[in-house]
């Protein structure tokens, strides 16, 4: 079960500065509200002979020129701090909030106004506008003020809330809700209003720091409380004129600002976080480019032609003090071969593919076995020992052409680059190589396309583009994650064919990671079936496909409704009953074996690999006793 | 791009109409009239009178608006009430203080901003804490603060530059220098660490790009990906909010200013609403407004530009 | 076929987006006929309208002509409001099971809101609830979680059970198994075909996928940007294709089968040989004229209407 729903506040107390932040900011609200009850001293009141002290026991943190406690000062100007910074909120969120929902639903002309009015507003200059006010309604009241910044804050509010909840009104479940014939009120508050309450969040903390800010600005500038009434900005007003005399002055107010501040900022971050820890998986960092080449490190290119392009042996892939996401794969390539990684979600197809880059998601590590690159051992080569093979010994393309590409450089700019630094190509020659390869992966115009930004490009020619800059380097092995999934079926059997016509030509190897079998069938002359981080079946593309040893093979099969004209579409297709286990359930045993119609009591036992098709392999107990079609598998 | 322009222009002018509209509205809303503000409350009857129906005060209200955005349009930002001073020189004079102050100070924000921000998503771990720590401190001082802490450390304690006061250009330029210096620093570091934050969250971004991966898969060094392709991707976001940051800084100078006594537009806004100098304050507010105009039309442009998906649509 | 109403009518649909100069017309001129109890497959790739039709009927696109009629009762125009009461028996399953469920809510409160919004009593609204996830193959009490709690499959069953629960007579299925695995594909694609038998339910089953179309539905309309392409029996349009856009779509799809994948590699291949001969689209013809492999000068020029050719309808000048 997923952690999220328990999370939500755990997560938050597990910052041990978001708790000091949240006592902090409680002690300001309640006792700064409170202050006149509980504070040692009258703000007001002059304590003669006990000016200009530093910290002592009967005044905390010292005292000011006429002898007054600074520590009950600042206590009692605290609330008015509070009570304007909190004007501020009110007001910003009543004129945002309202105008972020109406703008959201109604949309067009509507948005369209309310959008130009805030940008309006935005681009008043806040201080002198307010400045000016004070000019009319004089120096004393400070709520007003506070009024009119909140009204010329709110744009901030409405902006961000409007992107906001326009990204939620787009989820289905609006759409659903909408067809389910809820009134827009309803839909509102019980399904828009639930996705924002973060954004809200941080968007408060961040409009009550800039109304504390404010007021300490215009009070500092004698606007506001005026004496013997205190204001924090007053106070710092105050110490900057005593500053020859007593510097400690200065210290107290400013300190409680910026604690104050910091603290309100602090659970904005946290809260943000929060946002976008949802949201999934951990990104790439900086660190993940570290890494230092070792000197006695061998050449992949000098070396001896190996039997095999590239081998997998008892690979072993997990997340750092967790589960694994590879168990045991032994996996082996020839040059000018195709092999195929297939399998559903969650089998480790993918993690194994970038295991041979290199490129694993932060945390991910090979933990065990070996990955020969023409018979070199790359698994534990860091980033910079990989950068000696990536491009030039092997290239690797994704799934998401259109995000592949860096959005900011012209393909020419991304084509060039790797053809100088890898081929030591010259400026000229390698804009002429960059042509002949554009027209080698079939793109028509290849002088305009070489011009072209990604954007520019459709999903075809962007993958087409990918594939030519993997060839910039003349790579003995292309490694294809699910390179045509994103793509429409006919852009895709234009790639298959670009692909296959690479590797006849050139003499790579590829390994064209994929959940379709009719990719597989199409292009691979051997495959791996994977399930829950095994390989559970290898061997050549016919025998595999059409006598499967496995019974998930098998039924992977049968729950494929691709039949061909000629075949007999049947009435219910073979389907597998559950999903695949989660990778903190995979046993020792057969992993399949829940799922399997076939299972027995062997099945429990240590799971053993055997021999299968020509130099393949099964990795099931029952092999040799059953005989498989794909049909018999109970439905549902 | 033209039909962008035009938009962005009729956009700029309806944000003066606004800014016009409202801060008349506000200043017309004063306690007292011109007169009894000129020439006191006790002064000659006759003579207040006088002055009032000089400067049209006893006109409709749109008609006086009508008058005043009129007398904009020639160039002119009319006269002070109280000296009958050529609000234009005047304001020339001190927008020249004011615009020396942010220029520096937002320059050496955008160095300490983006110097620190990529330091700290670069280096990461224990560098990138320490940063942090600094950048959410400054965050949280307000410059003004911030500036008597220097005034005491090299002011008071180590006398090496002026507390307070300015000095022209003209006059003497190193003394004019050293004169901005504290001040500039004051503003810098809060604007820096705010800078800073979000270059370093959009380095963060922009490394864990998919088109990073793809760089990296073709062995492309380090330092090309980190200096060129996620700076690169990420200085959309600096661009625009370096201009923003300009805006708050151009209009938050006003603190500063008077702290140090600096003859900018801050200061004289606020001796103007002392003297509740109607036309100063009004001035001020429009060519305020016309400066964060330009600068966010500026700043759209360089994003605009920055951005290929934008430049060539 | 019958002279009873025809469950879903749709005339001579037009569906534009934007205004003025970059107006899109998304669809053209589309129309077919869904009877009580049928499946409709409406197929097509990336742009082609699929979708968008998919939103007309459900009244979440305006309609720019042409006309949507549901149980007889003209529905075109319907605000989402008045189709509380002329269109109720229309229903949706979304493609994306992980955004079509709202993670606030467990399933149960999920399921029962059109029920609640009806003023069903909350405790009846639940058992049936209960029931309907029972039916798609779901624990009772999935009810009491959240979505978060399930897989890819199982929350597009909990779709399905939300459609259902209305008893509906028509569901508009938007690419609901496109997100999912095979095997759960298979499930889900099942649990439809069960579920088209025993109930009193039509489906409009949008895919991209010929061959998953075939499987569920009865007839087809295989649609490329915006407009008919072919329209007719499933097998009779997918064994023996007439249009060559139907023809490419076919080829292209790869079998799992070897001997059956080098049949549709070889006639794919065939197609993009002949496809070399090229005429260029200037936008007044057929709308496959620059990918077709029999396309003549005038397919650039005439907008081939749908004729009828051995039982099926197909809008190409040379089928």
């Amino acid at each position: 079960m997923s952690p999220a729903k328990k999370s939500k506040l755990p997560h938050f107390l597990k910052r041990p500065g978001a708790v000091l932040s949240l006592v902090w900011l409680a002690f300001i609200v309640i006792g700064s509200l409170t202050a006149p009850l509980w504070v040692p001293f009258d703000f007001a009141q002059q304590n003669v002979g006990f000016e200009l002290l530093t910290p002592n026991s009967q005044f905390l943190l010292g005292t000011d020129e006429l002898g007054r406690d600074i520590f009950s000062r600042i206590m009692v100007a605290g609330a008015g701090t509070i009570v304007g910074a909190t004007i501020t909120v009110l007001v910003a969120f009543g004129i945002g909030l309202p105008a972020a929902f109406v703008s959201a639903q109604y949309g067009g002309k509507v948005e369209a106004f309310f959008s130009r009015f805030a940008e309006v507003i935005f681009a008043l200059p806040g201080l002198v506008m307010i400045l000016a006010l004070v000019g009319a309604i004089g120096q004393e009241k400070m709520e007003p003020l506070m009024v009119f910044f909140g009204f010329l804050i709110s744009p901030a509010v409405y902006r961000v809330l409007l992107g906001q909840i326009i990204s939620i009104r787009q989820r289905l479940y609006v759409d659903a809700a909408r067809l389910n014939g809820l009134s827009s009120i309803r839909i509102n508050l019980r399904h828009i209003l639930p996705g924002i309450w973060r954004t809200v969040l941080v968007q408060v903390a961040l409009i009550f720091v800039a109304g504390i800010g404010i007021q300490a600005g215009l009070s500092f500038l004698g606007i506001g409380p005026q004496e013997p009434n205190p204001s924090w900005g007053a106070m710092i007003l105050q110490a900057s004129n005593l500053i020859y005399f007593s510097p400690w002055m200065m210290v107290p107010p400013g300190l409680i600002l910026v604690l104050t501040v910091f603290a309100a900022n602090e659970l904005a971050d946290v809260f943000g976080e929060g946002e976008a820890q949802n949201s999934g998986v951990k990104p790439f960092s900086f660190k993940d480019l570290k890494g230092r080449r070792r000197a006695n490190l061998p050449v992949v290119e000098a070396a001896p032609k190996a039997a095999n392009l590239l081998e997998l042996k008892h690979l072993v892939v997990g997340v750092e003090g967790k589960h694994e996401l590879v168990t045991d794969v032994s996996l082996a390539i020839r040059q000018g071969e195709v092999l195929g990684v297939v399998g559903e979600s969650g089998c480790g197809k993918t993690m194994t593919a970038l295991s041979v880059i290199g490129l694993l998601p932060p945390g991910v590590k090979v933990r065990s076995g070996s990955i020969l690159l023409n018979g070199i051992d790359i698994a534990d080569w860091n980033e910079q020992e990989l950068n000696t093979v990536r491009g030039s010994e092997m290239a690797y393309i994704s799934q998401e052409p259109m995000v592949a590409l860096d959005p900011m450089f012209t393909v020419s700019h991304q084509l060039v680059y790797p053809l100088k630094r890898i081929r030591g190509l010259s400026k000229a020659a390698a804009k002429a190589e960059a042509l002949e390869l554009l027209r080698q992966v079939g793109i028509v115009n290849p002088e305009r396309v070489l011009k072209s930004y990604p954007h520019q490009l459709s999903g075809g020619m962007a993958q087409r583009v990918a594939i030519a800059l993997a060839l910039t380097g003349n790579p003995r092995l292309l490694i294809a994650d699910e390179p045509t999934t994103a793509l429409d079926v006919t852009i895709q059997a234009e790639i298959l064919d670009l692909l296959r016509a690479l590797v006849q030509q050139r003499g790579m190897g590829l390994v064209i990671v994929t959940h379709n079998l009719g990719v597989v069938a199409d292009i691979a002359d051997q495959v791996a079936v994977m399930y829950a981080g095994q390989v559970i079946e290898a061997g050549p593309v016919a025998d595999v496909l059409l006598n499967p040893a496995h019974p998930y093979t098998s039924a992977l099969l049968g729950a494929d409704p691709h039949f061909g004209a000629d075949g007999v579409m049947p009435d219910r297709l073979a389907s597998i009953p559950g999903a695949v286990p989660p990778a903190w359930e995979w046993t020792s045993s057969c992993r399949f074996a829940a799922r399997c119609n076939f299972a027995t009591e062997i099945c429990k036992q240590p799971l053993q690999e055997k021999a299968a098709h020509q130099g393949g392999a099964v990795k099931c107990m029952r092999f040799g006793e059953l005989t498989l079609t794909t049909t018999n598998h109970g439905k549902n | 791009m033209i039909r962008f322009i035009a938009n962005r222009v009729a956009m700029a002018l309806l944000t003066l109409f606004a800014a016009a509209v409202i801060s008349f509205l506000i200043v017309h809303s004063m306690p007292g009239t011109p007169g009894e503000n000129a020439l006191g409350t006790s002064g000659d009857p006759a003579s207040i009178r006088a002055f009032n129906e000089k400067v049209g005060w006893y006109d409709p209200l749109a008609v006086q608006f009508i008058d005043w955005v009129r007398m904009l349009l020639t160039g002119s930002l009319g006269v002070s009430y109280i000296d009958n001073r050529d609000l234009s020189i005047e304001i020339i004079t001190r927008i020249q203080v004011t615009a020396y102050l942010s220029l520096a100070a937002i320059v050496l924000t955008a160095i300490i901003g983006v110097v620190v921000g990529v330091t700290a998503a670069v280096r990461g771990g224990v560098v990138d804490r320490i940063l942090n720590s600094f950048t959410a401190f400054f965050i949280a001082v307000p410059p003004f603060w911030f500036a008597i802490l220097l005034i005491l450390f090299f002011a008071v304690f180590n006398p090496l530059l002026p507390a307070s006061g300015y000095i022209d250009i003209v006059d003497d330029p190193v003394g004019w220098a050293s004169s901005l210096v504290l001040p500039v620093v004051a503003l810098a570091a809060h604007g820096g660490a705010a800078i800073a934050r979000i270059t370093r969250s959009a380095m963060l971004e922009a490394v864990a790009q998919e088109h990073i991966r793809t760089l990296r898969a073709m062995g492309v060094p380090r330092a090309r990906i980190v200096y060129l392709h996620a700076l690169r991707f990420a200085s959309v976001q600096i661009v625009s909010v370096i201009g923003l940051q300009f805006v708050l800084t151009f209009g938050g100078t006003v603190t500063v200013e008077q702290l140090f006594q600096l003859p900018g537009l801050g200061t004289g806004v606020q001796r103007a609403i002392g003297m509740h100098d109607v036309p100063q304050i009004q001035a001020t507010v429009m060519v305020t407004t016309v400066v964060v105009v330009i600068t966010m039309f500026l700043t759209e442009m360089a994003t605009r530009f920055l951005d290929p998906k934008v430049r060539t649509r | 076929m019958t002279n009873t109403t025809p469950l879903l009518e749709v005339t001579d649909l037009s569906v534009q987006y934007g205004k003025g100069k970059t107006a899109f017309t998304a669809v053209s001129d589309i129309s077919f006929v869904i009877q009580p109890g049928q499946v409709l497959g409406l197929v097509g790739e990336s742009g082609s309208g699929k979708s968008t039709i998919g939103k007309a009927i459900l009244g979440l696109e305006k309609v720019k002509t042409g006309s949507i009629k549901f149980l007889g009762t003209d529905i075109t125009h319907d605000s989402l409001k008045r189709r509380k009461k002329t269109a109720a028996g229309i229903r949706v399953v979304f493609q994306d099971p992980y955004s079509s469920l709202n993670p606030a809510l467990t399933v149960g409160e999920t399921l029962i809101e059109p029920l609640v919004v009806d003023g069903v009593k909350r405790e009846d609204a639940l058992a049936l609830a209960r029931e309907v996830l029972v039916k798609v193959g779901l624990s009772p009490e999935a009810a009491d979680r959240y979505p978060r709690n399930f897989s890819g499959g199982q929350r597009q069953r909990i779709a399905i059970a939300r459609a259902l629960i209305v008893r509906p007579k028509l569901i508009v299925l938007d690419e609901p198994v496109s997100a999912l695995d095979l095997s759960t594909q298979a499930q889900v694609l099942n649990l439809l075909a069960d579920l088209s038998q025993s109930e009193d339910v039509g489906f409009l089953f949008i895919a991209h996928d010929l061959d998953v179309v075939r499987f569920l539905s009865d007839d087809v309309v295989v649609l490329y940007k915006g407009r008919v392409m072919e329209h007719g029996d499933v097998n009779r349009v997918v064994t023996a294709p007439k249009h060559p856009y139907t023809q490419t779509l076919t080829a292209a799809a790869p079998a799992p089968n070897p001997h059956v994948q080098k049949v549709r590699r070889e006639a794919w291949q065939q197609l993009q040989v002949s496809k070399k001969q090229h005429v260029a689209d200037i936008g007044q013809g057929c709308p496959f004229v620059a990918r077709c492999p029999i396309a003549q000068e005038n397919c650039a020029t005439e907008i081939p209407a749908l004729r009828e050719v051995t039982g099926v309808k197909v809008s190409c000048h040379y089928a």
